[in-house]
């Protein structure tokens, strides 16, 4: 079929997808968005009318009624733009129009680090500090799950393999925020190797070094409660994926062919099973923006998971829709790439197998 | 003197069932230039044999005793990185049922060529080896640049073939390599592995159920049964006349294009775990005695190199 | 009611009318191109009461597709399979019709895999019982009745049906499986491959039992088989397939002794005799390789070393060469 058919394929596909899951998003929230959108009207306007009662009582022109006229005319407006007073299949549309631009409204109550109320911004001002700590805890799960994962099934049937089936079953069992406060008053009361909280100590430190430092310090404990919860069900999906490679036909060959162990299951074993790891992978990355919202609660770690508990907290519904459309974006994306990357690895995707 | 000789192989499968005897004292020789055929049902022992051989028998299985000579080297006493670096592959090469799957499905052929050559240190022109290999088994060259998935089940069972040669392998151990291509195939890789042995003066032990096929390419056949060896002998001398009364009933099994009818032979084979006393064939045998219930027959020879393991001799 | 009208005159010696019939799939056609395969390409057959009529061809020859289409588990894509039970009353096959639920019991199928076409885990006694049910059987005594009769037929003992089927070996599974069938009282069976899974002791066995049952009871048997020597222990009539197309067919022993096609030629050449003088030397087979080209005639063109533009262009029908012997060759 060729590598270039195969991906214009997938963008067919995930495209689709991407539409068709913002519209169920939108037909699922379709009374809750009108009132966002309605709600977001209103402040709108009122900020409007303030803006112009300022001015006008700055140059002595207080006409009521035509600053209310304005103000309507204004609101007519902004209602127009999105299409709160449009037959159905319009609203739609502009809806579609909006979150692709991400334009998800204002938010009720929150507001962003620098007082922009837009949704998207704050999202924005939050979401790098949840991929700081959760991607790089994923990356570092990945390298180690897979490292363990194949050395397991290596020595599979052995009493070194019993060691990952246990650590995924247990540590994954554990609640990662249990196992948050447990570290807490471990490294952070009894013996105060680690602070107990915050993304960087207050005040944070000037320089960008020390500021670095400063927010790996703040890091380390979270991370070492991610790690210690998700490295072993990782590990363990590889270990299945090496280990049913590892029956297939060409490893019987390739042994017999006096390749050694560790070739074997490096080379051959790993670049068959990558397709499917490389899902996995996307999975986990994928999911690591979503942060974890009770790890980021118990360590005060200001990312979108407290975002998002902030959120239903305050019942801010335009900053939980918002949220709710990027992760969905950034999983469609990463599966996307990973469809590029398993056709990439494995010679028979590209052939339509 | 053989080029291989087998001496009291045992091979033992330790399940929870019990000590499952899958290759049970087994003597074997091969010559230089010969094709030795290995016949036998399933669960006959005859791939756990081959497997034996190339020490690749795994967890559970065991080689419990026995020598292997290969060239008057016991094999079996070599550590595992001598046989893997001398022995397997370089000096016995081996082509298994499943051998269209025995490519790893994401490199090209030509590399996995090329990597085993490289693992052994051949000396010489790797490209120019490979085209070499490839028009040997009639190949064309451009096979090499190909993935597994992109030929037959044919070609990549021939350029498996090609890959068990690339190091010029003195023994070429055959463990059902046609069973899954279709006939006319099946008559092209024959035609192929006799060119084969009288090119290069290949030694092939060939392992099938089908005695039909054997009869057209061994000149020495072994019939295993239930991990042990029934009768061996001269190929020919065992199809005009065979002795042992298994071999008998399975030459009447099996159906040939010649045949009218074909008879089943009544009965099962004994589970492996549990042989009984006396030979093992003796619950299906049509001449069954007494002694044949309490005693095991030994392998006796009865003239020339015809050897039958039954007390009716 | 199925319109028979256009149907045309059925000769009542025949069970099974086969004509013109094609069952292509198509897979894909969504963002991709949409790929055809033609498992059956336009076969004309007709099938004798009473006889054992062996359809022999490689994987990926159509068979399979065959006796599932004749006992109405495959829909057809153009053409008509028609089922003549007791001579004058033809009913068109097709598995949409609702009419086929009342003949399916006497069209009845056999599988290859004894270890899987059989729940492992019933009870040997339901294993034949619950068809009964399903096919209106409901005294106790008379389900028990043609159970025992069935085993007997097939040689196993009526106390096995208090096993488990996991418990019996594959023989014994085959024998079960064919007893499922004949306990139904099937006018017609389809046995696919029932042999190819068995090892060379037990092939005799149900050969042999298979064979009995048409000489006993009259069944039609259709044996697909890619083993042309079992076709020739058990057949009457032989069909041979290739690609979807029938390419010779007639009396067996006269297909046998005295192919005309080169495929069949190829493949009797090509199967292995008994007969070890022959180490030394080689086979001609008279086969090319497969090639790229897909002609619209002869389905056996680019392997064909007979070949000529005319196989390429023109696809060759059955022609009656000899008394019950047809090819499907432009040689002749």
């Amino acid at each position: 079929m060729g590598y270039k058919t195969y991906l214009i394929k997938e963008i067919i596909i995930y495209v689709t997808v991407l539409i068709a899951a913002m519209s169920l998003l939108y037909i699922l929230t379709y009374p809750v968005i009108q009132e966002v959108l309605k709600a977001t009207v209103q402040t709108e306007a009122e900020g409007f009318k303030q803006a112009i009662l300022k001015h006008a009582s700055g140059h002595g022109n207080l006409n009521l009624t035509s600053i209310n006229i304005l103000v309507n005319k204004y609101k007519a407006s902004l209602m127009a733009a999105y299409g709160l007073n449009q037959p159905l299949y319009l609203k739609y549309f502009i809806q579609m129009k909006n979150l692709l631009i991400f334009n998800f409204g204002n938010a009720y109550f929150l507001t962003a680090p620098n007082g922009s109320h837009k949704v998207y911004a704050i999202i924005a001002a939050y979401l790098p500090y949840t991929i700081i700590l959760f991607t790089t805890g994923t990356i570092i799960v990945i390298l180690v799950g897979t490292l363990l994962g194949l050395l397991s099934a290596r020595y599979a049937g052995t009493v070194w393999d019993k060691l990952v089936p246990t650590i995924a079953v247990v540590h994954s069992s554990l609640p990662t925020w249990w196992l948050g406060f447990l570290l807490i008053a471990a490294l952070a009361y009894a013996i105060k190797i680690f602070p107990p909280g915050g993304i960087t100590s207050i005040p944070p430190p000037k320089s960008p070094l020390m500021y670095s430092i400063n927010m790996l310090y703040h890091m380390a404990l979270p991370l070492i409660a991610f790690f210690i919860v998700n490295v072993g069900g990782f590990a363990y999906v590889v270990r299945s994926l090496v280990i049913s490679t590892t029956k297939e036909d060409f490893v019987m060959t390739a042994k017999a062919r006096g390749l050694s162990d560790s070739r074997i299951l490096y080379r051959h074993i790993l670049r068959t099973a990558s397709p499917s790891i490389s899902t996995q992978v996307a999975l986990a990355i994928a999911g690591s923006f979503a942060g974890g919202l009770t790890t980021e609660i118990v360590f005060n770690w200001h990312g979108v998971g407290w975002l998002t508990y902030e959120a239903i907290l305050l019942n801010d519904l335009p900053v939980i829709l918002g949220i709710n459309f990027v992760l969905t974006v950034i999983l469609l994306l990463a599966l996307f790439i990973n469809e590029m990357i398993k056709g990439y690895l494995d010679p028979r995707i590209k052939a339509g197998e | 003197m053989p080029i291989l000789t087998i001496k009291n192989l045992s091979i033992h499968f330790y399940t929870p069932k019990g000590v499952r005897k899958a290759v049970d004292r087994v003597d074997l020789e091969l010559n230089k230039g010969e094709v030795v055929g290995i016949a036998g049902e399933s669960g006959s022992g005859k791939s756990t044999l081959a497997l034996g051989i190339m020490r690749l028998i795994n967890y559970p299985g065991k080689i419990v005793s026995g020598e292997i000579y290969f060239n008057e080297e016991n094999i079996l006493k070599m550590s595992e990185d001598d046989f893997n670096k001398k022995i397997r592959w370089k000096k016995i090469a081996m082509i298994f049922q499943g051998s269209m799957n025995g490519f790893t499905p994401v490199f090209k052929i030509g590399d996995q060529i090329r990597e085993v050559m490289e693992i052994h240190g051949y000396n010489g022109d790797y490209d120019k080896r490979i085209k070499e290999l490839l028009n040997m088994v009639e190949l064309d060259e451009s096979v090499a640049n190909k993935y597994p998935h992109e030929l037959s089940g044919g070609m990549r069972q021939r350029a498996f073939i090609a890959m068990a040669l690339a190091l010029n392998p003195e023994i070429l151990i055959c463990d059902e390599p046609t069973t899954a291509l279709d006939v006319i195939t099946q008559a092209k890789i024959l035609n192929l592995l006799k060119k084969l042995k009288k090119e290069l003066n290949l030694s092939i032990i060939f392992i099938t159920h089908d005695l039909a096929l054997l009869s057209e390419i061994s000149d020495k056949l072994y019939i295993m049964y239930a991990g042990a060896i029934m009768e061996r002998g001269d190929s020919l001398q065992i199809y005009k006349n065979p002795k042992h009364p298994y071999t008998q009933l399975l030459m009447e099994a099996i159906a040939d294009i010649n045949k009218d009818y074909i008879k089943g032979i009544p009965g099962f084979m004994p589970d492996l775990a549990n042989l009984p006393n006396g030979c093992r064939f003796s619950n299906r045998c049509p001449f069954a005695m007494d002694i044949c219930k309490k005693k095991e027959p030994e392998l006796k020879r009865l003239d020339g190199d015809r050897y039958v393991s039954c007390w009716l001799y | 009611m199925i319109d028979m009208s256009h149907v045309g005159y059925i000769d009542p010696n025949y069970i099974f009318y086969i004509k013109d019939l094609k069952v292509y799939f198509t897979k894909g056609g969504f963002l991709s191109k949409p790929h055809t395969t033609k498992a059956i390409d336009g076969v004309n057959l007709k099938i004798r009461r009473k006889e054992v009529l062996a359809l022999v061809g490689e994987s990926g020859s159509g068979k399979t597709t065959l006796g599932r289409t004749l006992i109405g588990l495959q829909k057809p894509t153009s053409g008509q399979v028609i089922y003549n039970r007791d001579g004058n009353n033809p009913i068109v096959i097709d598995p949409k019709v609702k009419q086929i639920k009342k003949i399916r019991r006497e069209l009845q199928m056999i599988y290859q895999d004894p270890y899987s076409s059989i729940d492992p885990y019933m009870k040997v006694y339901d294993a034949i019982a619950q068809p009964l049910k399903y096919a209106g059987v409901k005294s106790k005594e008379e389900i028990n009745k043609k159970i025992e009769q069935s085993l007997k037929m097939v040689g196993l003992p009526f106390d096995l049906i208090q096993n488990y089927v996991f418990q019996l070996s594959g023989g014994q599974r085959q024998r079960l499986s064919i007893a499922r069938a004949l306990s139904l009282d099937p006018k017609f069976l389809v046995a696919d491959e029932p042999v190819t899974m068995l090892d060379a002791s037990l092939k005799g066995e149900i050969v042999e039992l298979l064979s009995k049952i048409n000489k006993e009871t009259g069944i039609t048997i259709l044996f697909i088989t890619h083993e042309l020597p079992i076709a020739k222990i058990i057949a009457n009539r032989i069909a041979v397939m290739y690609k979807g197309k029938i390419v010779e067919s007639g009396n067996a022993k006269t297909v046998l002794t005295d192919p005309l096609h080169p495929y069949t030629k190829a493949l009797l050449e090509a199967y292995p005799k008994i007969d070890p003088t022959l180490k030394d030397t080689y086979k001609t087979i008279n086969v090319k390789e497969e090639g790229k080209v897909i002609s619209n005639g002869c389905p056996f063109y680019d392997r064909c070393p007979f070949a000529t533009q005319k196989c390429f262009e023109q696809n060759p029908e059955l022609k009656e060469i000899s008394a019950d012997h047809e090819v499907a060759c432009w040689l002749y």
